[in-house]
């Protein structure tokens, strides 16, 4: 958002660094879903990324993944990136399931080792660290 | 519960229902009515966003005009009440800038200073009918609003 002096590059990086946490927690959690049996990940890229910044310095689209997540056959969560560039966070994607929505934000500083935090749709919108007993629960619902 | 915390959660149950009415659509593989949703819920974080700022703003609005009327009455040396009395005691004037009333109650380049510009270019983004591609988190507004208000209220 607000950002003095910001190159190309600095955003190229910002973006990279982006699908890296992105490919690193679809991994976390396809771990978690496995050591559970009868659940299994599958991504694919289908999220258009073009935010401000981008569109700003010229910076080309990029296309994102998705993760979704099945119970046998049935799909039971999707894990839909939303956004890099957010006010009090450096990045947010959304957890859908047939009950709502999780929105996880990373709130660690810029190119630090990931802190993702969950906001819930039935906890009253507290912050929860996210893991893997939140996760469990999340698509055993 | 203070404002936002009443609109965090009118916003929660409009964006949970969004959400599962494009979780279902996934399911189904009604791919036109599932980025339906999603556009929805984009605009729904977009208008609550917009709405609280602008409780926000009015806050900041008031505070800095409190501040300015107690000083051009508590003052007495002109010297000291010279800078005070020119500036607009009347909260809507918008012969003093939004960052500039910002300024006189908190500290500029401090955290919240810097937090709620943040805010306000995302405000001016949205607000002045940007290109809608700009995320936020309105837990994270919820929070950060909640706690700047009761700051600014101290």
């Amino acid at each position: 958002m607000v950002e003095k002096e910001v190159t190309k590059e600095d955003i190229q990086k910002r973006i990279d660094d982006w699908k890296k946490r992105i490919s690193s927690l679809y991994d976390m959690i396809s771990e978690w879903a496995a050591s559970e049996g009868m659940y299994r990940c599958s991504r694919r890229p289908a999220i258009q990324m073009y935010e401000e910044l981008m569109q700003k310095l010229s910076v080309h689209p990029e296309v994102l993944e998705l993760l979704d997540v099945y119970h046998g056959r049935e799909l039971v969560a999707t894990v839909k990136p939303i956004g890099l560039w957010i006010v009090g966070a450096n990045g947010r994607l959304d957890i859908l399931t047939r009950n709502g929505v999780t929105i996880l934000v990373d709130k660690a500083e810029k190119f630090h080792k990931p802190r993702w935090v969950a906001y819930g749709s039935t906890n009253g919108r507290q912050a929860r660290r996210f893991d893997k007993r939140y996760f469990v629960r999340l698509i055993e619902e | 519960m203070s404002i936002f915390k009443d609109l965090g959660q009118m916003y929660g149950e409009i964006n949970s229902y969004y959400a599962r009415m494009e979780f279902e659509a996934k399911t189904r593989g009604w791919i036109r009515r599932e980025r339906t949703w999603a556009r929805k819920r984009e605009l729904n974080d977009h208008a609550y966003f917009l709405f609280m700022f602008t409780r926000l703003e009015d806050h900041i609005r008031e505070q800095s005009s409190k501040l300015i009327v107690g000083k051009q009455t508590s003052l007495s040396r002109w010297r000291q009440r010279s800078a005070w009395d020119i500036l607009p005691k009347e909260k809507d004037s918008d012969r003093l800038s939004f960052k500039n009333r910002l300024a006189l109650l908190v500290k500029k380049g401090c955290k919240d200073y810097n937090r709620i510009i943040e805010y306000y270019y995302l405000r001016n983004t949205l607000g002045h009918g940007g290109s809608f591609s700009s995320p936020v988190s309105i837990p994270d507004v919820v929070d950060d609003f909640d706690r700047i208000y009761s700051a600014l209220s101290a």
